[in-house]
């Protein structure tokens, strides 16, 4: 039973990241249509600068403030420059080569990485009273866990409900849906598409700063974290954010579960569960055609 | 290629092209003489890499659909070539083996990525990779884990009525030109079939060869299939080159490289993809020593191709032909492949 709850946390934990990572992913192809490697690079940007202000101050309280601010205005200003740059060059291509260009932006990135911040590891510290937490039965459950699962939970519901329920919201659908008809409607559409970019570049940022304390910040973080979202995004029906939350929870659960109960067997949950309910349902668990909700 | 070829020139090509195609293959025999082992090592690598990258043209070029996961095929034909030569089994039984067990789960991979298209079949193929990816990595009995596969090597290969000895890793770096060129020779004369014309207009149209009565499901899932077996046996050629199978062989970003050739070199041409994998070969080695900036150079290269000649390299001839205004129109294939990547002028 401890066993069973412990790894139903590492799984919610670690499936709230993944998902806060996924969430710009599938916001952007909601909107703009592209299946976006480079976000896993800006990612990886945003949790490098977020790890080395933590580093340099020694995690003080203040430090944590301005990693989130330094990690999120990096990555909405580099997403927002690929999109001008270079993305909205490829809308006019099909979704096989959109994802190509993409992951030599991805490729150029790493590149950049390597350069700016070296092949060694970085290592943020984690505050205080993040370690500290609860016991329910014989696991304990640390402020950290907590923290990252509310996030996750907060930011999936207030995105539905922002694109359900406000006029900016709808704007954004209209674009997606209709975007000759909202032109004529007076919508700019080009900026709404950079605008959306600079909103996945925040929740990449953000999934940056939170993932930095927990793990080493290396040069595979991009790489990694991108496939694991798109298993996502795809598992969720690609465009819908509910559908990526709970992707991003049957996934990370699907793995943390293997791993606990067949340690000695190759650890391929994630992909083994992703491809099984793409064989059933070929579209994802939600499918929606470009409606982000 | 082309269907309206000027007459002038037409009746020589023919002589030049297989003068030109042996002179490659003498050159590619003579490495050994001229360079390091280093040199031959990765001239080996890169006859691989063609015949990987052709390999993945049939599903991609013919078929129309993006397979993320064919490096796993590779790597899967490396090991099982690997493990039968460290078992004391001969070449050929290594090669046999590799491209049955490619094939097999090539059309596992078939069965299910086909029930879906576009960027579904992409990322399914793309999991079904990491899967072989992980269990090569995990399996440590079989695969010996992550450090892999060392000390594969052949020291002799029947020929039937003689044995040839090959004392060395020049020896072997022949035996692999010899048979990189029989495969891609295998692969031209597929890519002439009727069934290759059938697959192409799969590609083109579905719905309508669905309604002329062709299944386009069974034609993909063999061209997969064909596909799968070439993957496996480049890796199981590849194997005894380095002496080496590792996990990374099979990983998703290994994967990419047999696409970015063919993306690189045009898809819409039988060469293309052996002209985007020799340069890819070419940045790699020439840029061995600047780590970081190897990859920057191969991103920027690989957007100035998709940016500016979404065809890829060996389209650009055929666009200055037709910029000059000397008569010719774009192939049908070109066509295709501008059409598929939304450029503006078909």
């Amino acid at each position: 039973m401890d066993q069973l709850l412990g790894a139903v946390l590492n799984g919610l934990t670690s499936g709230s990241i993944i998902f806060m990572f996924a969430a710009g992913l599938t916001v952007v192809f909601g909107v703009a249509g592209i299946l976006n490697f480079a976000h896993g690079g800006v990612f990886m940007l945003a949790a490098y600068t977020a790890a080395s202000i933590l580093q340099r101050s020694s995690g003080s309280s203040i430090s944590y403030l301005y990693a989130i601010i330094g990690a999120v205005a990096v990555a909405a200003l580099l997403s927002v420059a690929l999109e001008v740059l270079v993305i909205r060059r490829f809308y006019q291509y099909q979704h096989e080569y959109m994802l190509l260009g993409t992951y030599a932006l991805l490729l150029v990135l790493e590149g950049s990485a390597e350069i700016t911040f070296g092949v060694d590891a970085y290592f943020a510290p984690m505050p205080g009273w993040a370690t500290n937490g609860f016991s329910v039965g014989a696991v304990f459950v640390n402020w950290y866990s907590v923290l990252v699962i509310v996030l996750g939970v907060a930011m999936a519901a207030g995105l539905v409900l922002w694109l359900r329920h406000t006029s900016s919201g709808k704007v954004i659908k209209a674009a997606a849906i209709e975007p000759e008809a909202s032109r004529s409607l007076g919508i700019n559409v080009p900026l709404v598409l950079t605008l959306v970019f600079a909103l996945g570049g925040v929740f990449a940022g953000l999934a940056g700063v939170v993932l930095a304390p927990n793990q080493a910040i290396d040069l595979s973080l991009g790489s990694t974290f991108v496939v694991q979202a798109f298993a996502v995004v795809v598992v969720g029906g690609l465009g819908s954010i509910s559908g990526a939350y709970v992707a991003a929870l049957v996934l990370s659960l699907a793995n943390s579960l293997w791993f606990t109960y067949l340690p000695g067997v190759p650890q391929v949950a994630l992909y083994l569960v992703m491809v099984l309910i793409l064989v059933f349902r070929p579209e994802g668990l939600f499918s929606v055609r470009k409606v982000t909700a | 290629m082309s269907t309206t070829k000027s007459n002038d020139t037409g009746a020589l090509r023919p002589a030049l092209r297989t003068a030109g195609a042996l002179a490659v293959v003498v050159a590619l025999l003579l490495v050994p003489a001229f360079t390091t082992q280093d040199v031959v090592f990765n001239v080996g690598s890169a006859v691989c890499a063609i015949v990987l990258a052709l390999s993945f043209n049939i599903i991609f070029g013919y078929g129309g659909v993006v397979s993320f996961g064919h490096a796993s095929l590779f790597a899967t034909g490396g090991y099982v070539a690997g493990i039968a030569l460290n078992n004391g089994h001969g070449f050929w039984a290594a090669m046999a083996a590799a491209g049955v067990v490619g094939a097999v789960v090539g059309a596992l991979f078939a069965l299910v990525a086909l029930r879906a298209s576009g960027i579904y079949f992409a990322i399914i193929t793309l999991a079904m990779g990491q899967i072989v990816f992980v269990v090569a990595e995990q399996w440590d009995d079989v695969t010996g884990g992550i450090s892999g596969l060392s000390g594969v090597g052949v020291d002799s290969v029947s020929l039937g009525f003689t044995t040839v000895s090959l004392p060395d890793a020049d020896a072997y770096y022949r035996l692999v030109v010899v048979m990189g060129v029989l495969f891609v020779g295998a692969m031209w004369l597929l890519s002439k079939t009727r069934f290759t014309r059938l697959l192409r207009a799969t590609r083109d149209d579905d719905v309508r060869v669905a309604a002329l009565g062709l299944n386009v499901y069974r034609w993909r899932f063999v061209a997969f299939v064909w596909s799968s077996l070439f993957a496996a046996l480049a890796g199981g050629l590849y194997a005894p080159l380095g002496g080496l199978v590792y996990p990374e062989l099979a990983r998703w970003d290994a994967s990419a490289e047999p696409i970015l050739a063919t993306l690189l070199g045009g898809s819409g041409s039988f060469w293309g993809p052996v002209v985007g994998a020799t340069v890819f070969a070419l940045i790699d080695f020439f840029a061995r020593d600047l780590n970081s900036l190897r990859v920057i150079i191969t991103g920027a290269i690989l957007l100035l191709v998709l940016l500016a000649a979404p065809g890829g390299l060996t389209s650009i001839r055929e666009r200055v032909r037709r910029h000059r205004g000397k008569g010719q129109p774009a192939t049908d294939t070109e066509k295709d492949v501008t059409a598929a990547v939304g450029g503006t002028d078909v």
